[in-house]
């Protein structure tokens, strides 16, 4: 199940996304330049704002993660439940109590007092582990031994989580994480974000300014600086495809095959923010010379499970601004053409579709519905009945 | 054989070759260790699934032709690997944490990286499995169009802009990879079907037979996935195919 986000945001004069020499960043595409926001810079922005949004979930399923993820994977595996209880417990309250947590887990039901994100990764962990000490002689001094020699280890995991700091564990979860050469420990972003470019061909202009130094002595004359900067304005498509199942299981740590089963206010929370910060958060440089501050003015969200595709050849041709047409309206057009010619191509793939937009879109089956509902029910559609 | 018949189309691709300090060098061609990482992903497959994914990319062969010739362009950015989750040692599963090496700008200082892209083209490529094992080609056709993760062109930004998979003919047979690349219409950069097609870059496996115009050269496109190194080589016929090949 994938969730796509395509959108369409204008720019006034302004310099998004710098390369090394200072001007704009570009791409070919169709035969013409056009202007380019990496992907880099895109989530390094909606990473940013995503950090201070207040009502990020607190993390209170992950809380259950002993109790709902690996005390059944245990007893799955032939372990009877008292033994998997006293082992998980055992190992829980070292692993915490290495990483300064005392008394941060209920013996009856597992349940961590604070909240901490673990995923797949750290499951498969601490299950090989409890796997292991169970084959011993006497388990529990095995769980001491290795929580001893492990000690430094499973406070990097704790903090990586999110220990103290549940924001962490959030990032790590939507963005990947990937910090040593161990594959293993390593946690995949399930959020793909594509290069944003024009959708039409680049115009750029040079801003020559001087810096006049008002401390001069009168005897002194012209400017204290001299320099330049590129500065060009356009509509950027931009293009974004998470894959749920993996989110989810980054989440609760679930396998990524069980994420139906698994409480979703989290992800869905998640996955609301994302595409609020998607078509609201500016990825511009030059905050204070060219406030570069715009929103969204169409956004398609997609629902399915065939394999994601990007609307980017929907401008191929790049679109020619005209007085008749508005601009963005012109390359919103150009959207739902392709849209139309690619399924007359390859059939439709049973892709729910959600639209919002301030243009007109030339489709009957997706009506513009205010932002929050089409992710409503975009949303709905990935989370609600099973497809 | 029966091979699958694969429309690579993104605004940028990416096919990762030998890395050269801070420079993400690319290939004309994709590598197998790549396109074994694009089916397993496909089939959902884990990074820890060594041996599968060893045993696919011995038996994975391919031919690839650019329909449409691409621009190369190179992405600047920077890391700072002094932002507070990557300033401390990260946890592993071998029981101690790790740290980058080095001194304190290698560790925690601001990063450039050059990144290289093939930026406006069209490949196809004709991709077939030897073996009886399983997956089979009926496997990944299924998984290509409905995979378990989203699939990327080399790096994770290069999002395919169509389905993977030629949508009049995602099967093909013939005699051998070259001969189905020969068969198999040229696009232009729209995805119609070109009329009459030039000359094409393109390579495709040295067993092929005799005639075809190729140079043979050893690329380095192997993996060794249990230890996570690019490790191996093979040799592959890069060439020109199409009208008045000679």
């Amino acid at each position: 199940m994938f969730l796509q986000i395509h959108y369409l945001t204008s720019y006034h004069a302004s310099l998004l996304n710098r390369d090394d020499a200072g001007l704009a960043k570009r791409i070919p595409f169709g035969g013409a330049p056009r202007l380019r926001v990496s992907s880099q810079c895109q989530k390094r922005h909606w990473r940013e704002w995503l950090l201070k949004q207040t009502d990020l979930p607190r993390g209170f399923r992950s809380r259950h993660f002993f109790s709902r993820i690996l005390k059944p994977r245990l007893m799955e595996a032939g372990m009877d439940e008292e033994q998997a209880h006293e082992l998980i417990l055992h190992l829980a309250k070292g692993i915490l109590t290495a990483a300064g947590e005392k008394d941060a887990l209920d013996k009856e039901t597992l349940e961590m007092k604070q909240p901490v994100l673990f995923g797949q990764p750290e499951a498969e962990y601490l299950l090989a582990l409890l796997k292991e000490a169970a084959a011993q002689q006497d388990p529990k001094a095995f769980l001491d031994q290795k929580i001893r020699e492990g000690k430094k280890n499973f406070q990097a995991l704790l903090r990586e989580a999110g220990l103290k700091d549940p924001a962490a564990g959030f990032e790590g979860a939507l963005f990947g994480r990937f910090v040593t050469s161990d594959v293993l420990a390593r946690v995949d972003a399930p959020v793909h974000v594509a290069h944003a470019f024009t959708t039409h061909a680049l115009q750029t202009e040079v801003d020559f300014f001087t810096v006049v130094d008002d401390l001069a002595c009168d005897e002194e004359t012209g400017a204290a600086h001299a320099n330049d900067m590129e500065l060009g304005a356009g509509i950027f498509y931009g293009y974004v495809a998470v894959d749920v199942p993996l989110l989810v299981s980054n989440l609760t740590g679930c396998e990524r095959e069980e994420w139906r089963g698994q409480d979703h206010s989290d992800a869905r929370r998640l996955l609301e923010r994302l595409v609020q910060a998607i078509t609201q958060v500016t990825p511009g440089a030059k905050l204070g010379a060219t406030a570069p501050y715009a929103h969204a003015e169409c956004v398609l969200l997609e629902a399915g499970d065939a394999q994601p595709r990007s609307l980017a050849n929907a401008f191929l041709d790049p679109v020619r601004l005209s007085r008749q047409q508005h601009p963005i309206a012109q390359s919103a057009a150009a959207m739902a053409d392709y849209l139309n010619r690619l399924e007359g191509m390859y059939g439709g793939n049973g892709e729910r579709r959600f639209l919002s937009s301030l243009h007109p879109w030339p489709r009957e089956q997706e009506p513009a519905l205010p932002l929050p509902q089409a992710i409503d029910g975009a949303l709905e559609a990935v989370f609600g009945g099973g497809a | 054989m029966k091979a699958l018949v694969l429309r690579l189309d993104a605004p940028l691709l990416s096919f990762g070759t030998v890395m050269v300090d801070q420079h993400g060098f690319i290939d004309r061609f994709p590598g197998t260790a790549m396109l074994t990482g694009l089916i397993a992903n496909a089939l959902g497959w884990r990074h820890g699934d060594f041996g599968l994914l060893q045993r696919l990319q011995d038996r994975i062969r391919f031919a690839a032709r650019w329909d449409v010739r691409p621009q190369p362009i190179v992405d600047y950015h920077t890391v700072d690997l002094g932002q507070g989750k990557m300033r401390h040692p990260g946890w592993t599963t071998r029981g101690w944490p790790e740290h980058r090496a080095g001194g304190q700008d290698a560790r925690f200082g601001i990063h450039q990286r050059y990144r290289h892209y093939w930026a406006d083209g069209l490949m196809t490529c004709v991709l077939t499995l030897t073996g009886a094992d399983a997956p089979d080609l009926d496997a990944v056709l299924a998984a290509l169009r409905r995979p378990a993760r989203p699939l990327f062109l080399g790096r994770k930004t290069c999002l395919p802009a169509r389905p993977l998979l030629d949508p009049e003919m995602p099967v093909a047979e013939g005699e051998s990879l070259l001969e189905i690349l020969r068969r198999v219409p040229v696009w232009d950069r729209q995805g119609c079907p070109v009329a009459q097609a030039g000359k094409r870059e393109a390579c495709w496996p040295p067993e092929a037979e005799a005639g075809a115009c190729g140079e043979i050269r050893r690329v380095y496109d192997l993996r060794d996935w249990a230890n996570q190194l690019p490790a191996g080589s093979r040799q592959r016929v890069d060439g020109l195919i199409g009208d008045g090949e000679s």
